[in-house]
């Protein structure tokens, strides 16, 4: 019985640290998830700015220090591209996501199932103690 | 019947000290390496920023940034002002690096000593 027990414990540990890693891995997830929705933001604004500019307008972009002259067309393009990059990611994130909450519902659940096997049997042995 | 027990060793005076340390050690570290990131991505926006003046003219003027203004400079001007950006980012960076290097083997010596005493019951790894 006391093996039983001592097997079960260690099981229930290694599982429950199995879990944790789970939940940083999702916390992760949920970071990047967000960063991605706040450059999808910004991007979305640019985008609304440059479609309000007549086709000779000047537009430069900032690279580190120095501004660099663009044309409109250019920087249309480009975050364009970004933006179709960030939906792209964010559709990766997402189901990234959703295994990852899987994968935990599955593993909370074994971990219940060893736990309450674990208390059925120091019940019965308690039992068994009394009579 | 033999069950699994934790015992609970107690934390003195010192043990507590150590701790504290190595929490402040942590702290200098993940900022450090944060800086030295940034430092990184930097250094790559600024060589993108002397490529895209590669087509330019030597005489050419292209505004560059001082603080939150911006002053039209000569291209060749610009890209001496990259480079001295550049070396400055670099010292930066190694003087971080050795930082980091130190910051590290103290860490190492406080988890040495507080692992022999604790074990299991301490945690000192999060990544």
């Amino acid at each position: 019985m006391a093996e039983q027990v001592q097997m079960l414990q260690s099981k229930i540990e290694e599982e429950s640290k199995l879990l944790q890693t789970l939940q940083r891995e999702m916390q992760k997830y949920v970071e990047g998830r967000q960063k991605l929705i706040e450059q999808s933001h910004e991007n979305e604004m640019v985008k609304k700015e440059l479609d309000l500019l007549e086709p000779e307008a000047k537009v430069y972009k900032l690279i580190a220090s120095v501004l660099v002259s663009q044309t409109l067309q250019e920087s249309k393009e480009n975050v364009s591209k970004r933006l179709d990059f960030i939906g792209k990611e964010f559709k990766k994130v997402e189901d990234l996501i959703k295994e990852n909450t899987n994968k935990q519902i599955a593993k909370k659940t074994s971990i219940q199932k060893m736990q309450e096997q674990l208390y059925q049997i120091v019940q019965a042995y308690q039992q068994s103690l009394n009579k | 019947m033999k069950f699994t027990s934790t015992d609970n060793i107690e934390v003195d005076r010192q043990d507590q000290q150590k701790i504290n340390s190595f929490s402040r050690l942590n702290m200098q570290y993940h900022e450090l390496i944060r800086l030295n990131q940034a430092r990184k991505d930097e250094l790559v926006r600024l060589s993108d920023g002397k490529d895209e003046m590669e087509l330019m003219d030597d005489d050419e003027k292209i505004p560059y940034k001082f603080g939150d203004s911006f002053i039209r400079v000569n291209v060749e001007k610009a890209r001496t002002l990259i480079d001295e950006q550049v070396i400055q980012i670099k010292k930066q960076f190694e003087e971080d690096t050795k930082k980091i290097e130190e910051t590290l083997k103290s860490m190492n010596n406080l988890k040495a000593k507080l692992y022999a005493k604790f074990g299991s019951q301490i945690n000192l790894d999060d990544e």
